[in-house]
């Protein structure tokens, strides 16, 4: 029988709170360390050997699950593994089947974008890639161009909830491989600074 | 005689999601102003311990803990789905990780307890000895009884870890009403008599500032502590 004296009117000392300091978060077996706090790039976690969780096991699917963030990881698995076929078939050289596979891809788009509640890092990239799509007018993408986009959702794939500055860096590296992320319109509205 | 049991014939009674990190110095510097941008989100936050590097402060919807490595947000009135106590801890959360500048999460946990009452203490043993979740049986173990009155397991790999604990226990509160209340009852006296079930559900893998949200993280988390712990019940 545990007893507990509690005083007026300090509700944190009830007995549950009690049971919990008794067994301590700190529970024994927990490994907090060697993890050395220093990632900033990929998954490797720099000056230890371990690695970042897998996002799959953060994030475990759950039947009856209606979370944005599962749905958008089950989407871009779809989309990772589009690029990659369209990426060999590109490399192949064989362009429509390639365009075919990116086709596809680009119809994923809405339903990545639909889920952009996850942040603002995240809308950022699944909009500059719908824009680098549209802004293609037909033509297939390169190589090159599918292996950016493809890294930079797997990037995302693995870091969803990447900061809006974050994203930008990975909006800078589609502009890189000289895809053109800002929306048709916006040069018209903008103008042409030499015109003044 | 097997007493048959689900979670949903408990009750979730406290919910604690902490995070850890490497030791964050900026805490000397910088509690007050997450104190200072919590404060709006909710209701009647005060400070009930500050030292430099460990401050609690307690509001009516729970208790906040900030120390150097860690930081962590009780409550015993969570939702039962942790949507709603997801959202406030990623009030909280969202502001340590930018005040203290954390990059990196070297153990995210969420634990819950679960109670259902019984009669007496008698009961509730013996729905915890029909669970059978020991393959021990008679005789009388180390002189003391042939069945154990608490159960614990622990499940880790290099990602995640999870440790289950069943206990058969009996407490109680006792509320000393101060005098100028000058109340008929001076004192209020409650038993409880109940199976406990404790699951604190962890990550192992360093986790980035990027991969994770509370208000998804937490009720995801939710879902897979029921679902294994109702199929542990139920085998």
């Amino acid at each position: 029988m545990t007893e507990t004296l509690i005083e007026f009117p300090k509700r944190e000392a009830a007995t549950r709170q009690n049971v919990v300091q008794d067994t301590t978060f700190r529970l024994p077996g927990t490994q907090v360390g060697p993890h050395s706090a220093a990632v900033k790039t990929g998954q490797a976690v720099q000056g230890s050997q371990a690695l970042t969780i897998e996002i799959d096991k953060l994030y475990p699917a759950t039947e009856g699950s209606a979370s944005d963030l599962i749905r958008a990881l089950g989407l871009l698995a779809d989309a990772i593994e589009l690029l990659e076929k369209a990426r060999a078939a590109a490399r192949n050289k064989e362009i429509v089947t390639s365009d075919r596979y990116t086709q596809r891809f680009k119809a994923l788009l809405a339903d990545l974008f639909g889920c952009r509640r996850i942040g603002d890092g995240y809308g950022v990239i699944i909009n500059s890639l719908h824009f680098a799509l549209v802004n293609q007018h037909g033509e297939p993408l390169s190589f090159e161009h599918l292996t950016t986009a493809w890294r930079v959702l797997k990037g995302l794939r693995n870091r969803p909830f990447v900061s809006f500055d974050e994203a930008m860096e990975s909006v800078g590296e589609l502009e890189a491989s000289n895809l053109k992320v800002d929306p048709v319109v916006l040069p018209e509205l903008v103008g042409d600074p030499e015109d003044e | 005689m097997p007493i048959p049991l689900a979670l949903t014939d408990f009750k979730m009674t406290q919910a604690t999601c902490e995070v850890r990190y490497e030791d964050a110095y900026l805490i000397y510097d910088r509690t007050g102003h997450v104190f200072h941008e919590i404060r709006g989100s909710f209701t009647d936050l005060k400070v009930i311990n500050a030292s430099p590097p460990q401050t609690s402060f307690r509001c009516d919807e729970g208790t906040f803990a900030l120390e150097v490595g860690q930081c962590r947000f009780t409550s015993q009135k969570a939702d039962t789905k942790l949507e709603v106590y997801a959202g406030q801890c990623k009030r909280f959360f969202d502001s340590v990780v930018g005040n203290l500048d954390i990059k990196v999460f070297t153990r995210i946990g969420l634990r819950v307890l679960f109670r259902k009452d019984f009669d007496d203490l008698q009961h509730a043993e013996t729905a915890l000895n029909s669970l059978q979740l020991a393959n021990l049986g008679p005789p009388e173990r180390f002189g003391i009884a042939s069945n154990p009155e608490e159960v614990l397991f622990r499940w880790q790999n290099q990602q995640l870890g999870t440790t289950l604990r069943f206990k058969a226990e009996s407490g109680k509160i006792e509320i000393v009403l101060p005098p100028e209340l000058e109340a008929d009852k001076p004192e209020i006296q409650k038993s409880f008599n109940g199976l406990v079930i404790d699951i604190d559900y962890y990550t192992v893998a360093p986790v980035e500032r990027s991969q994770w949200d509370a208000s998804a993280w937490i009720p995801q988390s939710l879902r897979t502590i029921k679902k294994h712990t109702d199929a542990i019940l139920s085998r």
